[in-house]
């Protein structure tokens, strides 16, 4: 191997294992001339990596939250939209027509990417003939366009003449009964045509009249709308009154009040207790905590987590809260930025200021789930 | 989180949750990729099942040591996911497993990362083994197999070295101080290990070695 081979392979080693500095980047992309690295010595690094892995027993399972991440970016990467079953794309015949039973393929890179764009057909124009194409309309669902398939002239049926056994008594559709006929008399007779009705313009004159009515009336409903969006607005963050909450949960049927298990954590002081009432109807909740170090908000905060057992994906962000000095019990009220389905655990973690968007649960301080059954 | 529950999932099927003793691997065809390429949304799910840990195992290890860590190991894990989703058209069977497909793309772009820092962040040495629940056992590829057989002769001082080396990314000089070796046999041993291990891998391959 001469010199600068030599030196590109030892470049190239280095480079699989831990990655270059700068400058020896530079100096292996010289090397290579424009060639592309050799895989293989990162394949050689794969390797060892996954030979020390499976040896050591050191594969870690992937965090729920961050799995439930790429699982929503994978979806939107594809375009999946909804939750569907895998099922035969293209050209299945036992596929029903429009049916939200169909698994959504990509919106768009499945038939960029894939070779056969039309479902096995070579154009467009086979696939419209065979009468299935898949439309973007419908988010990569099996659209059968029966509407554009040609139409087959249809043949003058000729059916043998059947003379009728029974002449058939054929009244007209239309034909008042005797009482029909009565009332439309009444009618006639006791209302008569006003011919003030008549004059053109009386009539455009009231006609406006109720435009006009109508336009105010609308123009006050959307005063009053906005008026109260704007109210809605403005309030959006203050958190509601603890007592009202308390009572409103007291009185709600689905009650429920679990006690909070401390975890071992700087933030968690000795004898660290606390409770989370919570309505599942009235999608409100309270925290009772002690215990709980004092932080400094521009240090780090608490966040609240809501384990919906309804809803895939990360927990629930049930808000961020301090707890602040000189008080001995704090009380939050739960500020769940999505609809909880039924609750399976309220998990209290620390996080950085403005709190996290997915925790990565690095720091859980608290945890409540439903008290154990008892033991028969 | 229970071992074995079923849980439902984003594309509306229902997936039993391996438990520890699970492969993270088994069951998985080797044409996922394929399928993954041309959009299946079954396998894009069973894909982000299979690889996921060894994925994330690989981006915990490179992050760095700091709180970000975590964070910084979720948003990698993103990206290489990116990344297999654009390049599973790439993956030819006759080059390799998809396990080591994956795991090439992974250390590429968690190297890729490391190189973009304007200081290589701290990395703090994984324990030589981790105990608990959220682990997994990993089916061995054929590379893994093939390097497992070249590793078998070293011993758990030098096995050492080349887990931080290759599973973490440390420098030769980190290493040399973590694991008391001294600098040159540390950079020796490991160039060497990976060059066995490639010749292997080639040989295999049916590939000329250069």
């Amino acid at each position: 191997m001469s010199d600068p081979r030599k030196r590109a392979h030892t470049l190239l080693t280095d480079a699989a294992v831990a990655g270059l500095p700068a400058h020896e980047r530079e100096e292996l992309e010289q090397l290579l001339d424009g060639a592309p690295a050799d895989p293989s010595y990162e394949q050689a690094a794969a390797a060892i990596a996954l030979s020390l892995m499976s040896e050591l027993d050191q594969v870690e399972r992937m965090p729920v939250a961050v799995e439930a991440s790429i699982l929503d970016q994978a979806s939107r990467y594809w375009g999946f939209t909804e939750a569907r079953p895998r099922e035969p794309t293209l050209g299945a015949g036992d596929l029903l027509i429009g049916s939200d039973e169909h698994e959504a393929a990509p919106r768009r890179r499945h038939w960029e990417r894939s070779s056969d764009r039309f479902g096995g057909f070579d154009s467009i124009d086979d696939a419209l003939e065979a009468g299935v194409l898949e439309s973007s309309l419908t988010q990569g669902r099996i659209d059968r366009l029966d509407v554009l398939k040609p139409v087959k002239p249809v043949e003058p049926v000729v059916e043998p003449v059947v003379e009728p056994v029974v002449e058939p008594v054929v009244e007209p559709a239309d034909a008042p009964s005797e009482e029909d006929l009565e009332e439309t008399v009444i009618t006639q007779t006791d209302d008569p045509i006003d011919d003030r009705q008549l004059e053109p313009r009386r009539d455009s004159w009231a006609s406006r009249r109720i435009l006009d009515w109508a336009t105010y009336t609308s123009a006050i409903a959307a005063l009053l709308f906005l008026a109260v969006a704007l109210w809605l607005f403005a309030h959006r963050d203050t958190p509601p009154d603890p007592t009202v909450t308390r009572v409103s949960i007291e009185g709600a049927r689905d009650k429920l009040e679990w006690s909070f298990r401390a975890k071992s954590d700087a933030f968690v002081g000795d004898g660290a207790e606390g409770s989370v009432l919570w309505s599942t109807e009235l999608q409100r909740g309270l925290l009772s905590l002690r215990g709980l170090a004092v932080n400094d908000p521009a240090t780090a905060q608490y966040q609240l987590w809501i384990v919906d057992l309804e809803r895939e994906g990360p927990r629930v962000d049930g808000g961020v809260f301090n707890v602040p000095a000189d008080e001995d019990e704090v009380v939050i009220p739960i500020d769940a930025k999505l609809l909880v389905g039924e609750p399976g655990a309220f998990v209290i973690t620390v996080e950085r200021p403005g709190g996290v968007v997915v925790s990565g649960e690095q720091r859980v301080v608290m945890v409540a789930a439903p008290p154990a059954p008892p033991v028969p | 989180m229970v071992a074995g529950r079923v849980n439902r999932t984003m594309f509306g099927l229902r997936a039993r949750r391996k438990n520890a003793t699970t492969s993270a691997l088994a069951g998985s065809p080797q044409a996922l990729l394929g399928l993954v390429a041309a959009g299946d949304a079954a396998a894009v799910r069973q894909c982000i099942a299979s690889y996921g840990p060894v994925v994330w195992t690989i981006a915990r290890r490179f992050a760095p040591a700091s709180e970000s860590g975590l964070g910084e190991a979720s948003e990698a894990v993103q990206e290489i996911f990116v990344d297999l989703w654009k390049h599973a058209g790439r993956y030819d069977p006759k080059l390799g497993s998809e396990q080591a497909f994956v795991v090439v793309l992974a250390r590429r772009r968690m190297l890729d990362r490391l190189q973009r820092a304007e200081q290589r962040p701290a990395i703090v040495p994984v324990p030589e083994t981790l105990a608990g629940d959220d682990l997994v056992v990993v089916e061995r590829c054929v590379e893994a197999e093939i390097a497992a057989g070249v590793l078998a002769p070293l011993d758990p001082h030098q096995r050492r070295a080349l887990s931080l080396a290759i599973g973490q990314a440390m420098t030769h000089a980190q290493i040399a101080e973590l694991t008391g070796m001294p600098l040159a046999p540390v950079k020796s041993l490991i160039r060497r290990a990976l060059v066995a291990v490639r010749k292997r891998v080639l040989a295999q391959q049916g590939a000329p070695i250069q």
